[in-house]
């Protein structure tokens, strides 16, 4: 290395590097986990992050995709896994992370319910929203979350509020708004079985007994009216098992 | 490449003013690539959405900082897919990236790290710059990065090194002025010497910003005005290379929009006193231009 600049050793010039390497990825992890870096306070949220890159560099050109390994980091950790909320927290913040990179699909499923013949219903076939992440947290994360800006740092999580609905449900609105939901693990059994590409009937044949299947037809309007479900088709595929494994994320 | 005029670096703190409708000093709008891909195979999600309704209005560039095209590991294909797809998506003007590497062996600094300027290297970054844009489908235009290191092993200087690359690849040359300026300190060389190396009719584009500095380096942060020393540069930069799209980039600590929208002015301003008439973009998209034409005021349009 050439040293031309008066004053300027070797290693102050090796240091600029170096130094930004850390602050810069520390900075994205910061804007994508607000929460956590809140409930942790910076000074423990720092030493996260510094055991989080120790675990895993930098892997992608696109320096978005730096926090996709941090709830599993967290959630396998001996240490930090131990934190009340953390590897939900941390779950979650990533599933608004990706909700919001997800396309927008007008709502139609509403209106085309209303207007569907009975007969067709037993063929009806549905488009969900693609922007649906699933996170499983008994605690209200999602309270927490909307009210960061007002927490104190370091201000643990209340615990002992478990709701009976366990699976946070988290998707985009059209304006790149949050929204949230909450299933039963019935209802996320529903949301599985109806990505399949499959009519009403066959997912009604694949609950495990008529009262979930009579249940669900209730729950599909509802989820037509708050556009969970985007679209209904009666003579083609509304998904795969692909899709559905890419769009669930699991504590 | 056409004359876009006086552009800004797009930051999502500024889309509300961006999307307002109000008429902007703002001729056209530079995006960083990355921050609309998102993680699935194709762009998509509500940072597109925006960027495509600015698109409506303003002509777009896309700014890449993940090429890696001085690297040696292979290019990340689906990386390269995903930008192709967003160039189609967006249809920007031109696209950019920088002379530099940012990782190896799979781990990515995200960092733009200089080169050693050596005929070695050259023939790599050819190499690589034309597998770039054949599989992009595009011209990339390259940006001289700032740097606080060189490396005993270099045979040429800096701008040896880029004109040989843009004459060896057809690609256009981003030029930096603050990177030069910020270079110069560090390693204290010569920044109009650079400006006269650097080929006339190969700038497709110039970038203006702010520096920080640390006791003996000064440091590319983006976080401040652009200084004296560096508007002077510009203004000798304009003279040699004529009428040329210019952007001001404003990164960290990033202030209200009419702030960046007066250093757009000044930038355009400063080309005015260095061409002797006031110049706006040609823009099919847009009628601004009409609103901006001061009564009694000779306007030219459009020359490059």
């Amino acid at each position: 290395m050439k040293n031309n600049c008066v004053g300027a050793s070797a290693l102050d010039r090796v240091s600029v590097y170096a130094d930004a390497y850390f602050l810069r990825l520390k900075e994205i992890l910061e804007n994508d986990f607000e929460l956590a870096r809140v409930c942790l306070g910076q000074e423990r949220f720092v030493s996260l992050v510094a055991d989080y890159l120790a675990a895993n560099p930098p892997f992608h050109p696109d320096a978005a995709w730096l926090g996709s390994r941090f709830p599993r980091f967290v959630e396998v950790h001996a240490a930090w896994r131990r934190i009340e909320h953390l590897p939900e927290i941390l779950d979650l913040e990533w599933a608004i992370n990706e909700t919001l990179y997800s396309p927008w699909i007008d709502e139609k499923a509403a209106m085309q319910l209303s207007s569907l013949a009975a007969d067709d219903l037993s063929l009806a076939q549905f488009v969900t929203d693609p922007s649906v992440r699933l996170v499983f947290s008994p605690a209200l994360i999602e309270d927490a979350w909307l009210d960061r800006s007002n927490r104190s740092e370091g201000e643990p999580l209340e615990t002992g509020r478990d709701c009976a609905r366990p699976w946070l449900v988290v998707r985009r609105g059209a304006q790149g708004e949050v929204k949230f939901a909450r299933f039963s693990d019935g209802e996320r059994l529903l949301w599985r079985e109806i990505h399949r590409p499959q009519t009403l009937t066959q997912t009604c044949e694949n609950l495990s007994n008529w009262d979930e299947a009579v249940a669900a037809l209730a729950e599909l309007g509802g989820w037509a009216q708050r556009g969970l479900i985007k679209e209904i088709r009666l003579n083609s595929s509304s998904g795969n098992d692909e899709d559905l494994e890419k769009g669930e994320t699991q504590s | 490449m056409s004359f876009l005029g006086f552009g800004a670096g797009l930051r999502s703190p500024h889309y509300s003013d961006v999307l307002s409708g109000r008429v902007l000093e703002v001729d056209w709008f530079e995006a960083i690539s990355e921050n609309y891909l998102g993680y699935g195979e194709e762009p998509a999600g509500r940072p597109l959405e925006t960027l495509l309704k600015v698109r409506e209005n303003f002509p777009i560039v896309l700014h890449g900082v993940s090429l890696s095209i001085g690297g040696t590991d292979p290019f990340d294909r689906s990386y390269l897919k995903s930008l192709r797809k967003l160039y189609e998506i967006v249809d920007p003007a031109w696209v950019s990236d920088h002379l530099c590497w940012t990782g190896v062996h799979g781990h990515n600094l995200h960092d733009l790290l200089p080169l050693p300027y050596t005929r070695d290297t050259i023939g790599h970054v050819v190499s690589r710059i034309q597998e770039a844009q054949d599989f992009l489908g595009r011209r990339l235009t390259i940006e001289n990065v700032s740097s606080y290191l060189s490396y005993a092993s270099s045979e040429m200087s800096e701008w040896e090194f880029l004109s040989e690359i843009h004459a060896r690849t057809g690609c256009g040359l981003l030029l930096d002025v603050n990177n030069i300026f910020v270079s110069a300190h560090n390693h204290a060389f010569d920044a109009s010497e650079y400006l006269q190396g650097i080929p006339e009719g190969s700038v497709t584009q110039m970038h203006l910003a702010g520096h920080s500095s640390n006791e003996a380096l000064l440091i590319d942060t983006h976080d401040a005005p652009v200084c004296d020393g560096v508007w002077q540069l510009y203004a000798e930069a304009l003279k040699r290379f004529g009428r040329i799209s210019t952007l001001i980039e404003w990164d960290a600590d990033i202030p209200v929009f009419e702030r960046l929208e007066e250093e757009v002015s000044h930038a355009r301003s400063i080309a005015q006193r260095v061409h002797g008439s006031p110049i706006l973009a040609q823009n099919p998209n847009r009628s601004r231009k009409d609103f901006h034409q001061p009564s009694g005021t000779q306007v030219s349009v459009g020359a490059t």
